[in-house]
């Protein structure tokens, strides 16, 4: 073979290398083989449920009395308060 | 020489608190004897007065089945750094018919203590007096034994101007 062919045919084989590589994908495309089918989806529908509301509440406010009576069980007499009374004062700090 | 020095100068400061407890239970005290004053003008459950000022104690009970004896009243001092000290006691006869309340007048004390919290300013310490207070015993029974500082009955007094 003369030494113009045989670059002609190097030439040759390199573009069809190149297109072989070019198409590849392509050509990987068309021989895999096909994808199973995919499963039917189906939707589920849920009973709705109904919460029921909760009842409104009104707080209540119990005030605690500042003076407590102390009666020990068997005592006869219980003690309800003392006034103490002087000639000057004030009932507020002066 | 110097050890006597420290153990005296010990002692004192040990002594200082303990004389303040050593204040005899009838100081201050007014008998029931004596009537409270006709101009009042103050009465109340928490109440302050000028120190030195004479208070008169009126003491309200109840009785579901009726009950007879002694009512004690201890008066005692609120000590801020201290604790409580007892001031004076009075006692008085009651009679209280089944379903009754009864007002009783035990008599009263003179509230010599300044109310003072702290202080270093006008000098309180030591103790430092907040306010007097009441015990109440029925027949030797503890009916009433108030701890709130603010919530309970008091006398609190002040150092009157001028």
């Amino acid at each position: 073979m003369e030494k113009g062919n045989s670059a002609v045919v190097m030439m040759a084989l390199i573009v069809i290398l190149i297109a072989f590589i070019y198409f590849l994908p392509y050509i990987a495309y068309y021989l895999k083989p096909p994808y199973p089918p995919y499963p039917t989806t189906t939707t589920t529908t849920y009973p709705t449920t109904t919460y029921p509301t909760h009842p409104t509440t009104t707080p209540t406010v119990t005030t605690i009395p500042t003076v407590t009576t102390t009666i020990p069980p068997g005592s006869e007499a219980s003690y309800l308060g003392v006034r103490f009374v002087a000639e000057h004062g004030s009932l507020q700090k002066p | 020489m110097k050890r006597k020095l420290v153990f005296i100068l010990v002692a004192l400061i040990a002594l200082v608190p303990a004389s303040y407890f050593a204040v005899a239970s009838t100081f201050g005290k007014i008998t029931p004897d004596t009537n409270p004053p006709v101009r009042v003008q103050v009465e109340g459950s928490q109440i302050y007065v000028p120190v030195g000022e004479p208070v008169y104690i009126y003491i309200k009970l109840y009785s579901y089945s009726g009950a007879s004896g002694t009512v004690t009243v201890k008066v005692k001092k609120d000590l801020i750094y201290y604790t409580d000290a007892e001031y004076t006691t009075l006692e008085a006869h009651v009679d209280i018919k089944p379903g009754e309340e009864k007002e009783v007048y035990l008599g009263g004390f003179v509230a010599s203590d300044e109310t003072c919290y702290g202080h270093i300013g006008s000098w309180c310490f030591p103790g430092s007096f907040r306010e007097y207070f009441i015990q109440v015993y029925f027949n030797g029974r503890l009916i009433y034994n108030p701890v709130s500082v603010d919530g309970r009955e008091f006398v609190r007094t002040y150092r009157p101007a001028g």
